[in-house]
């Protein structure tokens, strides 16, 4: 094992990108987000699937379909997009975006990458998730409380997931009010570029 | 079309072995390697859920429309995990309950749908009877080896209880290789199975380096960056 | 009260289900490099799974163990998870488009990976009121996601270091998470009762 272990190239040359950001500050931000100076961003790619010919100022994309699985590489051979997961799904999640800040034109078929502020997709993690257990459980805790039967602190649990659902409408209209859940565009996607959430692995 | 067994093995043995190379099935690779005779176990009843289940998946393939194949899929290894499941409580009860969550758990194992979606959907029966046989003992090669090193290095014996969990035949394979007093606890507990299963797929590689072979940077990490 | 939080505890920190457990290790590998990235994910999963574990003990008590269907659990609740998952996701869709359409970018909208079947599995076994199940189940989750977030914190770190080639990519990763593992033992010593 000994002499073979000493055969192998075993420190590969660093590449280029590597051996830039080595010698860079240890920040997560500027790993982050090697295209936008000034915020940092969270990106991800999307494909064009239709250009609105009518006044030619918005396009429709179509985000590449990302698992728990994260690399969207390994997600096709993985079981997580198994369970409750069916292409048509996809559709369901065409967005538009507009065209001011879609600066260069778009064919339909091209994949660019889109980016939110970092703080936003958090925030709307939180909107979308945290608020409506937030009620169930305080919907369940009441009613175990008052009553302590199980069925009561189901249909209590029930009751606060839809209320807090709604409370998250609410509140994800204020957010988007304030533009902050429209994706920007910035730039077209390299050819061998995936869900580049991983751009930094 | 001719289909070529042998690459069929080979694939399934080493290649394209389901935990060194993909990295899929880490759950009970990690979790049921505490001694080689669970390993073994557990590969056993994963091979036998991936062969059944690729074998229904090849009769039925050409009326699996694409829409609902996922589904489909998911039911067919779901059922044969229920059978599995109820044979192994009916003939090997001890072993049953040395594995216990993790039978179930072969359904959301990532194998044995990927190989069904990947080779059994499109193959012949009996190719995708030996492609699930194979993958299936290649997972279980690759359980029994990390149990084995985690056994010997945490409690100093190999294949310890076999008589009791396999059946009293497997008595002769029972080993002490290092005295009692000499296993290092750790390799036992979970941080061991993490660091034996990195080790293990580094030792892979080694070898399929000096073979000559491209090394499978594999698994998730393996996008371009 | 004092048992539910230390119950709490012990699912999230003693029996993490990561590193203790071994559940959900194909997206706990497959991780991206960002914090913010990692704690959307977890708090996708925490979701699904407080909300199939709901699900789950509700078709466990009042179909599976009403008839003496036990056998049936492992193909139910896959179709449970399955349909809970794809119910939320309507109900968000209706609720708020912009919300949905934002996180399906960035997210695993729902995700579900053997740690959702694995935690309702769990529950089974314990045999407990629901309320107490479903904190169970969102405690364990809430582990989930803090060992995603630490660990994607260190893959960010990871990335920059000269890893040799042998062990780059999933070696050294399962190497850092076994340290992790290790430091999480060190919750064993909290005694639950």
């Amino acid at each position: 094992m000994k002499t073979s272990l000493s055969m192998i190239p075993i420190v590969s040359p660093p590449p280029a990108s590597r051996a830039s950001t080595a010698t860079a500050p240890l920040s997560s931000t500027a790993l982050a987000s090697p295209v936008s100076p000034q915020r940092p961003r969270v990106e991800g790619i999307a494909r064009v699937v239709a250009v609105d010919c009518v006044d030619g100022e918005r396009v429709w994309l179509e985000p590449e379909q990302t698992t728990s699985c994260g690399g969207c590489a390994a997600a096709s051979r993985c079981g997580a997009k198994g369970v409750g997961t069916l292409a048509s799904r996809l559709e369901a999640r065409r967005f538009p975006l507009s065209a001011n800040v879609a600066s260069p034109p778009l064919r339909i078929g091209e994949r660019v990458v889109i980016g939110v502020e970092e703080r936003s997709l958090v925030r709307a993690s939180l909107t979308a998730y945290a608020i409506p257990l937030l009620t169930a459980f305080a919907a369940g805790g009441v009613a175990e409380g008052l009553v302590g039967s199980d069925a009561v602190t189901m249909f209590a649990m029930l009751g606060g997931l839809g209320a807090g659902l709604l409370l998250a409408g609410g509140v994800a209209r204020r957010l988007s009010a304030r533009g902050e859940l429209a994706p920007r565009y910035l730039r077209r996607a390299r050819a061998d570029e995936s869900c580049s959430t991983d751009s930094t692995g | 079309m001719k289909t070529d067994y042998k690459t069929i093995v080979s694939d399934g043995l080493w290649s394209n072995n389901g935990v060194l190379s993909m990295l899929l099935g880490l759950c009970p690779a990690m979790a049921m390697t505490t001694s080689a005779t669970n390993g073994f176990g557990m590969g056993l009843a994963t091979a036998v859920v991936m062969a059944a289940s690729s074998l229904l998946v090849a009769l039925f393939r050409q009326r699996i429309t694409q829409e609902i194949r996922i589904p489909v899929f998911i039911l067919i290894v779901a059922s044969m995990v229920t059978l599995v499941d109820l044979a192994m409580n009916a003939w090997m009860h001890e072993l049953y309950k040395v594995l216990g969550l993790f039978i179930p758990l072969i359904v959301s194992n990532c194998l044995p749908l990927a190989r069904l979606e990947a080779f059994a959907a499109k193959q012949p029966p009996l190719a995708a009877l030996v492609d699930g046989l194979f993958m299936g003992i290649g997972f279980t090669l690759a359980l029994t080896s990390v149990g084995a090193v985690r056994e010997i290095l945490g409690s100093g014996t190999l294949f310890a209880d076999a008589s009791l969990l396999l059946g009293p035949a497997f008595k002769a394979i029972e080993m002490r290789i290092l005295p009692a007093d000499m296993g290092v606890l750790m390799m036992i507990l979970p941080p061991g199975g993490f660091l034996i299963t990195g080790l293990m797929v580094v030792v892979k590689r080694l070898f399929d380096l000096r073979a000559g072979r491209e090394i499978q940077m594999g698994g998730a990490h393996s996008a371009p960056a | 009260m004092k048992e539910l939080a230390l119950m709490m505890v012990g699912a999230a920190l003693v029996n993490n289900v990561i590193l203790a457990r071994f559940l959900g290790l194909c997206s706990f590998m497959g991780v991206t490099t960002r914090i913010d990235t990692a704690a959307g994910m977890g708090m996708a999963t925490t979701f699904v799974i407080t909300v199939s574990s709901m699900a789950d003990w509700a078709v466990q008590h009042y179909l599976l163990d009403a008839y003496g269907l036990g056998f049936l659990r492992t193909v139910t609740f896959i179709l449970v998870i399955a349909s809970a998952v794809q119910f939320t996701e309507m109900t968000i869709r209706k609720v708020s488009p912009s919300l949905f359409q934002m996180l399906g970018i960035y997210l695993p909208l729902i995700t579900t990976n053997c740690a959702v079947l694995g935690v309702a599995l769990l529950l089974v076994e314990g045999k407990l009121s629901f309320l107490a199940s479903t904190l169970f189940a969102f405690a364990s989750a809430a582990g989930y996601s803090l060992v995603m977030i630490i660990f994607a914190g260190l893959r960010e770190r990871l990335a920059l270091a000269q890893v040799p080639r042998l062990f780059a990519g999933p070696p050294i990763g399962f190497i850092v998470a076994s340290l992790l593992a290790m430091a999480f033992m060190g919750f064993s010593g909290i005694s639950t009762g």
